[in-house]
């Protein structure tokens, strides 16, 4: 417990607890077998962890009137005060008006004999258990590293403490709240589309928020389940075995060629692309068809349409762009795919790479002298083609054009004279 | 992975077998199987049934299968020795191939032979040249060997 600072040695360290802590003596959190349970499993409070006993965290209900066991450990130390401002109690909520005013700068009680936090000692016991919350309660951090920060942004702390009377119980959300009626959090009304007590009972502007989430929140689900339908019987094309059924199931991985849409699986498909034995144009061709793909693009679930392809192919690719490349290596080597590379070139210093310029090549002409070439992409013969072609096929057009013209005029003509 | 892959070809070829094809393997190993296919009818080798053997790499399907022939046959593209010139077989492979495929290459080649890329030249400019002399040593070797 060396330099521990002072309140992370009160909280329980949840690696300790589970016999995995490599800190050891080193841990700034508390090595303490017999102390009360600290992590306890928000799920569980709801009656719906599906863990069950598997958990990592405790499953115990707090106890109404003693208080929670870990807020005993918190009131220790002026410092884990911290906490508290986003913790309720019926104190707070008549309070709140109070830390107002404080926060106005008129009124300071209670200044002497507390911490710079604004409460005194003795009503830190009564600092009920930190639950971390629903999202829709913006104002309970949802990880310890947010429940950290909070402390230091103590004005937006106050504020959230003024919304106390606004928040929705979570006990009643998830089920049943030991405290009915005396609740001092709200009882929210059921939704339909998650079924949990969560619409604000008086609040149109956060009921629409939770069912609009919701059905956001709904719609995934349907296009999960219906991506899990659709790859839940391909058969690769090389193994022969259902994608979805292998074993591991790290192996249940779709390779996406971006050039036709025929089946493989990602591990069977690369397996292929690295065949020393054939030509580069074999293994780059789709097994089935033949037809030249420059990469596979890694999928969970079977994508047909062309949008759902373009849009995973451009994740792929955004994915990549942060990786750094092993053959830019930092700046040390060389990749041969140079500015076409899918990999984040980039020097330690983070800075981006600029593509390497092409080697000059040059050329004798038929007069004898030295040309230089400076790119010759096939891209751009093949372009120029295309162009004239283009150009060519607006040729026939403008000629036959010019001829019906001189023929209607020569017409004209030879009415007028008429 | 070879393994599996071989089994499922099996069934596949057990529940669908291509037309004038047979195959199944040898004994106990899966990784060696026999195969007869029957010569085409609008062929020199109408009437004959003709033996391969079939061996799976270790790393089948990325490896092609080794086929060729155990019955003697007058072909520009099959050798003495049985082995058959047909580029899937080799440069031209595919994980994608099964042994069903194959077959019916291999009797689809033995009614077009390729005598443009051939294994056993004098077949094959007798097939260019002379056609009825080719069409007769085909069928006096099939009625020979392969009846």
């Amino acid at each position: 417990m060396a330099e521990a600072s002072p309140w992370t040695s009160e909280v329980q360290c949840r690696y300790f607890l589970h016999g995995s802590c490599t800190q050891g003596d080193r841990c700034k959190f508390a090595h303490d077998l017999n102390a009360t349970p600290s992590l306890v499993c928000r799920y569980y409070l709801k009656g719906n962890c599906a863990y069950g006993d598997r958990c990592r965290y405790d499953h115990v209900r707090l106890d109404k009137d003693k208080n929670k066991p870990n807020d005993k450990k918190f009131s220790k130390s002026p410092e884990n005060f911290i906490q508290k401002p986003h913790i309720k109690t019926d104190y707070d909520t008549r309070k709140s008006k109070l830390v107002a005013l404080k926060k106005g700068g008129e009124v300071q009680p209670e200044k002497d004999n507390t911490s710079p936090h604004g409460k005194p000692p003795e009503e830190w016991v009564k600092a009920k258990e930190f639950v971390p919350g629903e999202k829709y309660e913006g104002s309970i951090p949802s990880s310890y590293a947010k429940a950290t920060l909070c402390g230091q942004d103590l004005e937006e702390s106050e504020n959230n403490e003024l919304n106390n009377h606004n928040e929705l119980c979570p006990y009643a959300a998830g089920g049943e709240c030991w405290y009915g009626n005396n609740c001092t959090y709200l009882h929210g009304n059921q939704c339909e589309l998650c079924g949990l007590n969560v619409l604000h009972p008086t609040d149109p502007e956060l009921r629409k928020k939770h069912i609009s989430e919701c059905t956001e929140q709904h719609e995934k689900d349907m296009e999960l389940s219906f991506a899990v339908a659709r790859s839940k019987d391909k058969v690769c094309g090389i193994c022969m075995d259902i994608v979805l059924d292998k074993q591991p199931v790290s192996e249940r991985r779709f390779g996406i060629l971006p050039k036709c849409t025929h089946i493989f699986c990602l591990s069977c498909i690369r397996k292929w692309r690295c065949a020393k034995q054939f030509e580069n144009k074999i293994i780059r061709a789709c097994p089935e068809c033949r037809v030249q793909s420059d990469f596979v693009a890694p999928s969970q679930y079977w994508v047909e349409c062309e949008e759902d392809k373009a849009k995973l192919i451009d994740g792929y690719k955004n994915a990549l762009s942060s990786k750094p490349c092993r053959y830019f290596d930092l700046g040390k080597g060389e990749c041969p795919f140079n500015e076409k590379c899918f990999y984040l070139h980039a020097y330690p210093d983070g800075t981006k790479a600029e593509p390497r310029p092409r080697p000059i090549r040059r050329r004798e002409n038929a007069n004898g002298e030295t040309d230089i070439i400076n790119h010759s992409n096939l891209w751009d013969f093949l372009q120029v083609r295309d162009e004239l072609d283009h150009l060519g096929v607006l040729d026939e057009e403008l000629s036959l054009l010019l001829l019906s013209l001189m023929l209607d005029s020569s017409s004209e003509s030879d009415d007028d004279s008429l | 992975m070879a393994g599996k892959r071989i089994k499922k070809e099996l069934i596949d070829f057990q529940i669908d077998p291509p037309a004038g094809c047979s195959a199944g393997p040898v004994g106990d190993d899966i990784f060696h199987w026999q195969a007869m296919i029957q010569g085409p009818p609008d062929s020199p080798y109408d009437g004959g049934a003709f033996k391969l053997s079939v061996h799976f790499p270790t790393d089948y399907p990325f490896k092609p299968p080794k086929i060729a022939f155990t019955t003697k046959i007058y072909h520009p593209n099959i050798n003495s020795n049985g082995n058959i010139c047909l580029d899937i077989l080799r440069s031209q492979w595919s994980p994608a191939l099964t042994v069903s495929k194959v077959l019916l290459s291999i009797t689809s080649l033995l009614t077009d032979p390729n005598p443009d890329d051939p294994l056993v030249p004098e077949i094959a400019r007798a097939y260019k040249t002379d056609r009825c002399l080719y069409n007769k040593s085909a069928h006096d070797w099939t009625l020979k060997y392969a009846s």
